[in-house]
């Protein structure tokens, strides 16, 4: 009996917790890329600036990819999120994947979004 | 007249016995369910705890009582046998009655025993099915599942990650953050603790794939090979029962031969003529 009880007890202690956001980590994620984007696109910041806030943000961005990584709870959640998350794979994890181009996030960011130098001088404001 | 009655009955019987009778065995049944937590047992554990099933079984305990009281009469045929062969006239006559009977006991409780046995074994096959069935659809459902697809795709982009690590890592320094975060130098610090922790899980003996011969094999495979020992039990059963039919005909055969020579004797035994009176013999009379 005492066998069967410790094994129980095991059991709960091994089981993730439950109660816990199981899209805590995917959530930082998506915070602090979000950060990155408008810092490097926030034209109130001066050039030392935006380099001191985005190198903060990316030593974050490159640990907290890599805990999204390695959590397990994120995938078990089955959400739309964890979903949309690994499906693009390229925008998510925007540090690790920009290496992997040796591009700087930011021209990554936009190459995937086909956002071209071009196309941008291309465009003209208008109304819709 | 009694001894005849009874021999054609046993003949009867015996030759009823030949075929294929489907015993009722109120009481002494085994009724084996592949429940879920038989099927979250490692396979050779599942295998062990059928038999441990059976073996507490009604239907096992009374297979024990049936060898016992086959064992005796074995010993009551053999002692027959030495018997017989020193006895002569009426009293060999009996004995041989004797032997019949004593034959036709056991060969009851022999297919009694082999009507049992191919019951056990026509349910361990269905539970071994079951089982397999019960794996495949948990393999298949697991498989199939979002949460899989999911997680398939986390280990595809871990993966993708690892190749650009050492590149990302001197990013940092290049960018002039040389000291690492307080995650990575925890996380490398307990990486290789984690490793250990997961090779002594992967060697420990209650984690062990099931074998087969030396060879690990899947839970999957190792069903499939009790199935197919339970083919070659099956295979072996329907031997003895022919087996078995053969016995039952020659007992019958030596019964219908005791009854013909108790109502026409010994086939030795010549047909003796009644005297009747010859006309040649008495013709000399008339004269």
């Amino acid at each position: 009996m005492k066998i069967i009880l410790t094994i129980a007890t095991l059991a709960i202690l091994i089981s993730p917790n439950i109660f816990a956001n199981s899209l805590f980590s995917l959530e930082n994620l998506e915070r602090e890329r979000a950060a990155l984007l408008s810092t490097q696109l926030d034209s109130a910041l001066d050039l030392n600036q935006r380099q001191q806030k985005v190198q903060t943000i990316y030593r974050r961005l490159v640990d907290i990819e890599r805990m999204v990584l390695r959590d397990d709870r994120v995938t078990a959640s089955n959400s739309p999120l964890a979903q949309n998350a690994f499906n693009k794979y390229e925008l998510t994890f925007l540090v690790h994947s920009s290496a992997e181009k040796n591009l700087p996030p930011m021209s990554h960011w936009m190459s995937e979004l086909q956002l071209t130098t071009n196309g941008i001088l291309a465009a003209k404001a208008g109304h819709r | 007249m009694n001894t005849r009655i009874f021999l054609w009955s046993l003949i009867l019987t015996l030759s009823l016995s030949c075929t294929d009778l489907v015993q009722a065995s109120e009481g002494r049944n085994w009724n084996p369910v592949a429940s879920d937590k038989l099927i979250k047992l490692p396979a050779n554990i599942i295998e062990k705890r059928i038999q441990q099933d059976f073996e507490a079984s009604p239907m096992a305990l009374h297979l024990v009582e049936l060898e016992q009281q086959m064992q005796g009469k074995l010993s009551q045929l053999k002692s027959l046998q030495e018997l017989i062969s020193q006895s002569e006239g009426d009293e060999l006559i009996d004995q041989r009655f004797e032997l019949v009977q004593q034959k036709s006991e056991y060969l009851d409780l022999m297919q009694e025993t082999q009507d049992l046995r191919q019951n056990a074994l026509a349910k361990k096959q269905r539970l071994y099915e079951s089982v397999l069935g019960k794996l495949r659809s948990k393999k298949g459902n697991a498989s199939r599942g979002e949460v899989y697809q999911l997680k398939q795709k986390q280990e595809q982009a871990r993966q993708r990650m690892q190749k650009v690590l050492a590149q990302v890592d001197s990013s940092l320094i290049h960018l002039g953050l040389d000291k690492r975060s307080p995650y990575a130098d925890e996380f490398a610090l307990n990486l290789a603790k984690v490793e250990d922790l997961k090779n002594a899980i992967s060697k420990h003996k209650a984690n062990a794939s099931p074998t087969l011969g030396d060879v690990e094999v899947t839970s999957e495979e190792y069903v499939r090979q009790l199935l197919m020992e339970a083919s070659t039990e099956q295979s072996l059963l329907d031997q003895e029962a022919l087996m078995f039919s053969y016995m039952a005909k020659l007992v019958a055969l030596d019964a219908q031969a005791l009854e013909y020579e108790i109502s026409y004797g010994d086939e030795n035994t010549e047909l003796t003529q009644r005297n009747r009176t010859k006309p040649a013999e008495v013709a000399d009379l008339f004269l």
